[in-house]
């Protein structure tokens, strides 16, 4: 029998099973239930069954005889036996040595009535109609697991599989081994070979998901490719989020602030169309471009000059027809709004590698005549996939081992979230959110909290730290408390510029947010919700009615997203929901066009190298270990210091005056000038950055430490009183940007170590770096940790986890 | 560590008044009664927070002297507060309104917190709370708060609301630093800048220069600078150098323009911080100079109006021979090291609490307004500060002229005198 039309007939034979076993469900209606009693519908079914495919109705029989054995039926068991013809079915569990006899089978029997009619006595009919229906369904699933099992299947073959197989996989009673398993291969063969992902994305994952995937999927010929880490990392992070899973999930949350009214249905995902990875391949073997990628064994200074070259080369090969088509249905379906294309590279975003940012993504307006349209994203691809060759990534791939292994780019074509504001196009704001806060600026918010890095326009201003622009900061675990409080660091500590699409010139642009506002007015979407009016040292709420940008002062503050929506209760019900579903911290990217909220992008937390919870050293002898804390730690370590630049408390405290202490100050911001950048360490009293009252803390601005790898603040006892520290405040988002870390001491606390022999002892550098502070060199000391330990350098190891943190003597790396 | 080791802000301050106090001859008594404040509130303020603890915070007021009339002084939220530091204040207070002959005392006050690890309810409830303590002690004939370090105009809002709503009535004159609209007053913005300069002409006239014959640098380019240099033009003088921030680059430069800057140009260029654009200052035809050059320019005043300790007993070596005039916008530009050499080279140097009184007198202008609850336009309250400050010159450069004082000591001399003759009159010593 062709396989097609036997599998058409087993679709029939499973509609018209599913037919019967509705008129057997009990039911509301008289009419029905007393056709319940109408003997032998079941007896119809086998008809059909054994007319339809004697083989399938052969194995049926068999599964039916199974079953009944397994409930223990002694009649069961006596059918069995005669149908291996078997005499003493236990001699085969014994121990026996020689190999059992070969019996004939007796197939009449299994294709008879008397199992089902057995089974119909003992079952019911409509139980057995279930099974009956079940089994064709498991035979037609068994079809399509050796599809998607077979390594050399092309995801053409699967598609077409799983289309054609779509309905009998949706069946609520289909074993759930084989939906696991279907899952699973689906995973395998979409996603990631990666175990961790896996385990996660089976059960995350539904057959109809994949049903909707590869409808949006273009293929090369022949493809055996995946989405990539960007596009698998999205579409879990989808899943996960459906209300379906929320059962289960639900179960893993165990924060107890997190809001549970959140409907995540809200959430969206913009609508995005994935290329799969294998086409680079085919892009390169069909430009005969093999040689260039032998460009990533060359040393960096050649790849880097050679780039432009091979971007222009990339940019003038060709497509193969089946991309070409492919994409010009996913830009029929897209429609004329801007798109950005994303690279989802193989080695991008997975588990445990920060491969972030190192390929491009490219904005396209995607205005025009569809021919325009279709060049232009071919031109995106094509770059995308030169950055392969771009210094950064292969000097980030030699650095970790991951030359050797085969770059596949995996491309996601996602159109922008926004609206239409003047001649751009811009979501009303978007950024980028941590599960876990690394940057606490009071001691009031844990970790979990999290961490939102917000901005209004696109989120790449968001990502990228930029000089005297800021994102917003805000934690969702505790929405009340901002970094800057008072309306003039608001507005100084906020985003000064937008990113957008301009649609005129069909380019992505950076526009001064006054030039923005002055065109856009009140049609800025959510505008009440992103800025406020300052106004005499008042921040107010702006009334559209009344809105006049050239005259009043907007400041982006999301004063009104915070204090009117539940926006950040929603991201942190996301950053919950994912962190328990993945089972790993996540970082988000997010957009929003003023009436809903969109996942761009999900991945396990990025722990850039200097970032990840450092290991402790326990058995350091006490002269190399400088200081310790067990307070307030963030992660990460700090290496390689070779300069420290300690301000003694007790000394800055005796200085005779003020002017004194704006000599520190001063000379403080010498010594950030003369001192080998990020290598050097800043320790000083109570707050650092004071104003007016001084004695607090020496008063430098952020220009006199934005060189110091660190800045510690010292809390010491006074009378029974603890001061305060800053955790940082003065000047905590420039030093979030510039990625200085923070850490209070507290070296009162029993437990800590605060080694002032070190510190107060060893040689002064001051007078020779700084010689118009020469006087102050007992309150200003300035070690040269290598020449006074013969060569060694202060490293600090930072861990969250455990809350401790040591800065001890060590050999440099 | 002993904090008595330490330079206490309120010995400094006595110390300081010490000094002075000799200089006038000051009988015992009264100097007893102003070296120590008249009256100290301490309290605590028990806030219910946003997690369902409740958090105590301390909280003062010190009313240094109101001889003259109510206390005024501003409220601040610093952690590290201390009552040292609010007495040195609150007695500061008393001598910046003496010497702007404003009839008001001096106060201060505060509470020990950091708005930082406050939510908005949370602070709210703290200013609530502070009112309710001291609501039978502070009142818009006794004394009078204001917005401070860490504190805002919200924050004055929710405490006049506080207080009006214990004493059952409107009482915009409890507070100043209000908005327009709710008992504020107009030109607050330009106060400080235009005060700097009616000092300045005073000065000039003094020394018989034609403000049109002169030249100016100035440092900074925020709210004081601006309307500074925007009165100093009208009045005929020329602007060649102007320091500012640049926050990108975390320096800051100097923009020189030898036939003079224009003011509107430059504005149109300058962030709300006051940082200029570089690249658009150099293509308006600026040199780009850095940030110290201001300093060294050769102009016949410096308008120093941004941060503290600028000129300094090294960089006061550095300025050109041709400067006559410091005009003193920022509080403390100048150190007692160049204040010396100042002196001695005969430069004059309008003292800080003198020059940057504008301030002050506007918050002044804005009880009176709030009290009478009628309020003047732009055009009045200019002039009045004009009026003000005009006159509070002349007092000062007069005692000066008379007595052979540097100027900032004079300014001193004269505040405190003034307070101690109040209280003589009124039979307190």
């Amino acid at each position: 029998m062709p396989k097609r039309s036997r599998q058409r007939r087993l679709a029939e034979l499973s509609d018209r099973l599913q037919e019967l076993s509705e008129r057997l469900e009990p039911s509301e209606q008289p009419a029905v239930a007393a056709e319940l009693t109408a003997p032998s519908r079941w007896r119809e079914a086998v008809r059909i069954l054994r007319k339809t495919d004697r083989l399938l109705a052969l194995r049926i029989g068999r599964k039916v005889v199974n079953h009944l054995c397994s409930l223990g039926l002694d009649e069961a068991q006596r059918l069995l036996a005669e149908a291996d013809a078997v005499d003493d079915p236990s001699a085969l569990l014994g121990e026996s040595n020689v190999p059992a006899p070969k019996h004939a089978l007796s197939t009449s029997i299994l294709l008879g009535d008397e199992p089902f009619a057995l089974a119909a006595t003992h079952l019911g009919e409509a139980e057995l109609l279930r099974l009956l229906r079940r089994w064709i369904m498991e035979e037609r699933a068994g079809a399509f697991i050796r599809v998607l099992g077979n390594p050399r299947s092309t995801l053409q073959e699967i598609g077409e599989s799983l289309r054609y197989h779509r309905r009998s996989l949706a069946a609520e009673d289909l074993a759930a081994s084989i939906c696991r398993t279907v899952r699973v291969l689906l995973c395998q063969r979409y996603l990631t070979d990666q175990l961790e992902f896996l385990k996660v994305a089976k059960d995350a994952a539904t057959t109809e998901d994949f049903d909707d995937l590869i409808d949006r999927l273009v293929l090369p010929p022949e493809s055996h490719g995946k989405l990539g880490g960007k596009g698998a990392g999205l579409l879990l992070a989808s899943w996960t989020l459906d209300p379906a899973e929320t059962a289960a999930v639900a179960c893993a949350i165990t924060t107890p602030s997190v809001a549970t009214d959140i409907d995540l249905a809200e959430v969206r995902i913009p609508r995005t169309w994935y290329v799969a990875s294998d086409a680079v391949l085919d892009f390169i073997a069909r430009n005969d471009l093999e040689d260039v990628m032998r460009q990533k064994f060359k040393d960096v200074a050649e790849v880097r000059s050679d780039y432009p070259n091979i971007i222009q080369l990339f940019k003038h090969s060709l497509f193969s027809p089946e991309i070409v088509r492919g994409l010009s249905v996913a830009l029929e379906d897209l429609g004329e709004r801007p798109l950005i294309i994303r690279s989802s590279s193989l080695l991008e975003d997975r588990f445990g590698t920060a491969f972030s940012g190192k390929y491009k993504s490219l904005f396209l307006a995607n205005q025009g005549p569809p021919e325009r349209r279709l060049e232009a994203v071919l031109d995106a691809i094509a770059e995308i996939y030169a950055s392969v060759l771009g210094p950064d990534p292969i000097a980030y791939r030699r650095d970790r081992g991951l030359l050797e292994f085969d770059e596949q780019m995996g491309i996601l074509i996602q159109e922008v979230v926004g609206r239409r504001v003047g001649r751009w196009f811009l979501p009303a704001f978007a950024g980028v959110a941590f599960s876990r806060n690394e940057l606490r600026w009071s001691p009031r918010i844990g970790r979990e909290d999290g961490l939102v890095r917000l901005v209004p326009g696109l989120g790449t201003r968001a990502v990228d730290r930029i000089g005297d622009d800021y994102p917003t900061l805000l934690v969702p675990g505790q929405p009340t408390l901002r970094a800057n409080v008072q309306p003039d660091e608001i507005a100084r500590y906020s985003a000064q510029y937008v990113d957008a699409i301009d649609l005129d010139q069909g380019a992505f642009v950076t526009v001064p947010l006054a030039e923005m506002m002055a065109a856009a007015g009140a049609d800025y979407p959510a505008l009440d919700k992103v800025f406020s009016i300052l106004n005499e040292g008042m921040l107010q709420k702006p009334v559209p009615m009344f809105l006049d940008p050239a005259e009043q002062d907007l400041i982006v503050s999301f004063d009104g997203l915070v204090r009117e929506t539940s926006f950040l209760r929603q991201i942190q019900a996301i950053l919950v929901r994912l962190e328990a579903g993945l089972g790993h911290p996540v970082d988000i990217e997010f957009a929003h066009d003023g009436e809903h909220l969109y996942l761009l992008q999900c991945r396990p937390q990025s722990q850039g190298d200097d970032a990840a919870p450092a290991y402790i050293p326990r058995e350091l002898p006490a002269e190399r270990v400088v200081f310790s804390a067990h307070r307030y730690v963030t992660n990460g370590t700090v290496p390689d210091i070779t300069h420290v630049v300690y301000v003694d408390p007790d000394r800055y405290a005796a200085l005779p005056d003020r002017a004194a202490m704006l000599a520190t100050a001063r000379a403080v911001g010498k010594l950030n000038s003369v001192l080998p950048a990020r290598r050097f360490i800043l320790l000083g009293p109570g707050r650092w950055g004071s104003r007016g009252d001084i004695t607090l803390g020496v008063s430098v601005t952020y220009a006199d430490i934005s060189n110091t790898a660190m800045l510690i603040e010292i809390g010491r006892r006074r009378g029974g009183h603890l001061p305060e520290l800053s955790f940082g405040t003065h000047f905590f988002q420039d030093l979030v940007e510039a990625r200085i870390r923070y850490l209070p001491l507290y070296p009162d606390d029993t437990g800590v170590v605060f080694n002032t022999e070190f510190l107060l002892g060893a040689a002064n550098e001051l007078a020779a770096l700084v010689p118009e502070a020469t006087a102050l060199a007992d309150c200003i000391r300035v070690i040269d940790v290598p020449a006074v330990t013969g060569g060694q350098i202060l490293r600090v190891a930072q861990n969250a986890d455990l809350d401790e943190a040591v800065a001890y003597l060590a050999e440099p790396t | 560590m002993s904090a008595t080791t330490a330079f206490n802000p309120f010995t400094m301050a006595q110390t300081q008044f010490d000094k002075i106090a000799d200089r006038i001859g000051l009988d015992d008594g009264t100097r007893a009664l102003l070296r120590s404040p008249l009256r100290e509130y301490a309290f605590s303020i028990p806030v219910h927070m946003d997690d369902g603890n409740v958090q105590i915070f301390r909280g003062f007021r010190v009313q240094h002297n109101d001889a003259r009339g109510p206390c005024k002084g501003g409220i601040r939220f610093h952690p590290l507060e201390t009552f040292d530091t609010v007495r040195a204040l609150s007695m500061w207070m008393t001598w910046k309104c003496a010497v702007a002959d404003i009839p008001l005392g001096g106060g201060k006050g505060g509470v020990i917190c950091d708005p930082h690890n406050l939510s908005a309810r949370e602070q709210e409830a703290i200013c609530r709370g502070w009112v309710r303590q001291l609501a039978r002690d502070i009142g818009p004939v006794t004394d009078v708060p204001a917005p401070d370090v860490m504190t805002t105009p919200q924050h004055m809002l929710w405490m006049l609301d506080e207080y009006e709503a214990i004493h059952g009535g409107r009482y915009p004159g409890l507070i100043t630093g209000k908005p327009v609209g709710l008992g504020g007053s107009l030109g607050r913005t330009q106060a400080t800048g235009f005060g700097v300069v009616y000092c300045l002409r005073e000065a000039l006239q003094e020394l018989d220069i034609q403000p049109q014959d002169t030249t100016a640098s100035v440092q900074g380019f925020g709210n004081v600078s601006q309307y500074a240099i925007e009165l100093y033009h009208e009045l005929g003088g020329r602007t060649v150098c102007v320091a500012s921030w640049n926050q990108a680059e975390q320096t800051s430069y100097s923009f020189r323009k030898a036939d003079g800057i224009d003011l509107d140009q430059l504005r149109g260029i300058t962030n709300r911080f006051g940082g200029i654009d570089k690249e658009k200052a150099s293509d308006l035809g600026y040199e780009i100079l850095p940030g110290e050059a201001w300093l060294t320019q050769e102009v016949d005043v410096l308008i120093p109006a941004a941060l503290e300790a600028q000129i300094t007993g090294e960089s006061v070596a550095d300025l050109s021979g041709r400067v006559r005039v410091i005009a003193e916008g920022a509080n403390g530009p100048t150190t007692p090291e160049a204040d010396a050499v100042l002196e001695r080279n005969g430069v004059f140097v309008i003292p800080d609490f003198l020059a940057n009184a504008g301030g002050v007198t506007c918050s002044y202008f804005e009880q009176v307004q709030s009290n009478m609850n009628y309020y003047w336009t732009m055009d009045e309250v200019l002039t009045k500060l004009d009026h003000k400050l005009t006159d509070a010159y002349h007092s000062v450069s007069e005692l000066a002229r008379k007595q052979k004082l540097y100027l900032r000591d004079a300014a001193y001399v004269l505040a405190i005198n003034r307070v101690a003759t109040a209280c003589r009159d009124r039979g307190w010593v």
